[in-house]
């Protein structure tokens, strides 16, 4: 048992479609292997983490002044320590312009190794 | 101002039926045309324009084997001023050990821009230019479509989705991976290739290099390579284009789209 990763997407404080199928396939695969659940929400909306509540077993929101727009070097650096702390065996981003921008920066930070589209 | 600008060659796969080398672990390439990678080509416009209008240098730079260096003389011939050609040197390298080959070249040639394509046509990974950018330790912006100096760094204009763009300011050093369409790179004669035959092309062994034997550990292997499922639900209209063009009309309707 171990923990899995959805990053949600966000732009102009809404939800992105991606993060939902995300979200759907991460439940499955927590599903099949026992795992759980992490929906990670940096910046965007107060709102925001209070939507996606009930499709994962846990909602870890970062907020700040220089996260509330997308900027792959600082969000990578957010998530970077959120992989030490958590260490989950799996992380789910889109394959976007927002996880083009700073999936590979995260796997050079972490040393993870990374599969894309 | 030191722009390096990163290519492969790639095989030409559109209209093409491709086939698995016996292992099934790539497709099989020595009957395929190959070509620069079409994002690449883009990059590599864009950096002869930039040296155009503020003047500088352009070096492109490949990982590949001696036959990869024909995109490189493509490059001389748009006017890079200087090439070189990093052998892989027996190594199977993934995206992490190209980028991390890449860096380390573009460190030692020195830069101000470093510009690569979005992805290249045959992996699809769009991974290397960005961690390319993270190994420099350099601001970057994936899916480039506009680029205009202005003093120290740039304005850049980044594609998102839906057809909405961003603009931002990006400090130099810095690394863009660049969309298509970005701007129209320019025809590329036999001539044009003849003539830039003199500038200098160097080749470096990635052995060479000195970086330590983990960072040239491949991260990903591909296990298999497979053609994607047949799946029903398609259905073939054949005949009169007019015939076939009142069929497609009448299945939209039944769909419930008001044309």
């Amino acid at each position: 048992m171990g923990e899995i990763f959805v990053v949600v997407e966000h732009r102009q404080d809404r939800i992105r479609e991606i993060a939902f199928q995300m979200l759907w396939k991460g439940a499955d695969l927590c599903e099949a292997g026992a795992h759980i659940l992490n929906a990670v929400v940096i910046g965007g909306g107060e709102e925001l983490p209070e939507e996606i509540r009930d499709r994962a077993d846990r909602v870890i929101a970062v907020q700040g002044e220089d996260l509330a727009t997308f900027d792959g070097e600082i969000y990578a650096g957010v998530l970077t320590d959120l992989l030490a702390e958590y260490r989950p065996l799996l992380t789910l981003m889109g394959h976007t312009p927002w996880g083009m921008d700073f999936a590979p920066a995260l796997a050079v930070k972490t040393g993870l190794p990374l599969v894309t589209d | 101002m030191k722009i390096v600008v990163c290519v492969k060659r790639v095989p030409l796969t559109q209209e093409v039926d491709l086939a698995l080398d016996p292992e099934k672990r790539d497709v099989r390439k020595d009957n395929l045309a190959h070509v620069i990678n079409e994002w690449d080509n883009y990059a590599v416009e864009e950096a002869v324009r930039i040296k155009e209008k503020a003047g500088g240098e352009v070096i492109a730079v490949t990982v590949g084997r001696e036959e990869d260096e024909e995109v490189l003389r493509r490059c001389l011939a748009m006017g890079a001023d200087s090439a070189v050609r990093v052998d892989p040197d027996g190594l199977e390298p993934d995206a992490f050990v190209i980028a991390r080959i890449l860096a380390e070249v573009i460190g030692k040639v020195g830069y101000d821009l470093v510009l690569t394509g979005v992805q290249a046509d045959d992996l699809n990974e769009g991974a290397v230019g960005i961690l390319a950018a993270e190994y420099l330790g350099i601001s970057r912006a994936a899916v480039v479509t506009g680029i205009e100096p202005e003093g120290e760094g740039a304005r850049v204009r980044v594609e998102l989705e839906g057809g909405t763009d961003e603009m931002c300011r990006i400090p130099f050093p810095a690394l863009l991976s660049v969309q298509t369409g970005i701007n129209e790179p320019r025809y590329v004669s036999i001539m044009g290739i003849r003539k830039a035959a003199k500038k200098e092309l160097r080749v470096v062994n990635a052995g060479d290099l000195g970086l330590p034997e983990e960072e040239l550990q491949a991260r990903t292997t591909i296990e298999e390579v497979f053609f994607p499922p047949e799946t029903g639900g398609a259905e073939i209209l054949e005949g009169d284009p007019s015939r076939v063009a009142e069929e497609i009309i009448r299945i939209v309707r039944e769909k419930g789209v008001n044309l």
